[in-house]
């Protein structure tokens, strides 16, 4: 068994986005472990919860909460990306007075040292690029 | 020992273009190459990517496609011969195999 | 626990992609994080690193202005693709900082000794 910490660079639109997921799934049902999944730039956009795809389009940050409830796994979002393209938990919307918050659940938000953490921890990481 | 991850045709990027001229100089490094996304076109047999698919062969470079990718876009009736194919699974096999993964985009 | 070797290459130019800011990013934390890191600017990556960028006129971020600061963050593994520059009509005195060189056969060599590689 290996683990693997997964980074998504991409937005729900892009393949690199599916890819990674696709790959995750694979991963796990091969018996491997995620230690992490890591979603960077506009791979934030991965862990909104307003997204409303139409409906014979894959809702892709439904997926990935799904899989991430059903796993257990920890699925960490880039602070500095998410503030920057309005992805925010709880917490940040009430320092910056926004309007709601928007982070899907299973999902938290954590800092960069996260994926330093990733490469130290697993045995791979994968880069998902746009 | 790195598995090459590419993910975008020739077209659009270097990055099959930019692997291979860091491969040649790799001399006994036993890498391989996984295309994905839009790099699947460069496996198309008789294209104009011939050259890239030759210096492939001449650096004996395991060179692999992914099926999921390949059957999305149509192509697996074309692609060049000496590529193998994998499916997801194979993917992870293949991330287990090599030392560690480098995305080129 | 060994310090990871991480290696980042940039290739893509400083304001078509994303990825620019990542790069610096990654390199600032997991220096934080004391790991071995080095940094090679390859192909149009080089671009970066030229020190006549001005963005006044532009409203967008001046990339080359934080290069420097690595030395401060001790990244001092810093290279640039010799082969790059030669095609560009550069020379290490355009750049912002003044790198090493390295050949196609020294970075195939580089990514082959490190732990992970970070390709933008």
């Amino acid at each position: 068994m290996q683990s693997f910490t997964l980074v998504v660079y991409g937005s729900p639109d892009t393949q690199a986005a599916s890819t990674a997921y696709n790959f995750a799934q694979a991963l796990l049902k091969a018996g491997h472990q995620i230690y992490r999944l890591f979603f960077y730039q506009d791979g934030v956009f991965n862990a909104c919860s307003f997204n409303t795809p139409p409906q014979d389009e894959e809702n892709l940050p439904a997926s990935w909460q799904t899989l991430i409830q059903e796993y257990d796994l920890d699925a960490v979002v880039c602070v500095a990306s998410a503030l920057k393209r309005g992805i925010v938990n709880d917490a940040e919307a009430e320092r910056y007075d926004l309007a709601a918050s928007n982070l899907r659940k299973g999902f938290e938000i954590s800092g960069l040292g996260q994926l330093i953490d990733g490469v130290i921890q697993s045995d791979r990481v994968i880069n998902f690029l746009p | 020992m790195t598995l090459h991850l590419i993910n975008k045709s020739p077209a659009r990027s270097s990055a099959l273009n930019d692997c291979l001229s860091v491969l040649e100089f790799d001399n006994n490094s036993a890498s391989a190459i996984l295309l994905i996304e839009d790099a699947v076109y460069a496996a198309l047999n008789r294209s104009s990517y011939a050259y890239l698919q030759e210096k492939i062969k001449s650096l004996a470079i395991p060179c692999y496609v992914l099926k999921e990718d390949m059957l999305l876009r149509g192509l697996h009736a074309g692609l060049i011969e000496s590529f193998s194919i994998v499916d997801y699974a194979g993917f992870v096999q293949l991330s287990i195999d090599y030392n560690k993964v480098q995305s080129w985009s | 626990m060994t310090p990871k070797n991480i290696l980042v290459i940039v290739r893509q130019s400083p304001y078509s992609s994303i990825l620019s800011a990542a790069t610096l990013d990654i390199v600032l934390t997991a220096a934080a994080f004391e790991q071995t890191l080095t940094l090679i600017f390859m192909g149009e990556g080089v671009l970066h690193l030229l020190s006549s960028q001005d963005s006044k006129a532009s409203g967008l971020k001046n990339i080359s202005k934080a290069l420097p600061s690595l030395e401060l963050y001790e990244v001092d593994q810093v290279f640039v693709e010799k082969d790059a520059l030669k095609e560009r009509n550069l020379k290490t005195e355009n750049l912002v900082m003044r790198p090493d060189t390295l050949s196609l056969s020294q970075i195939a060599e580089t990514i082959e000794k490190a732990d992970q590689v970070f390709n933008f």
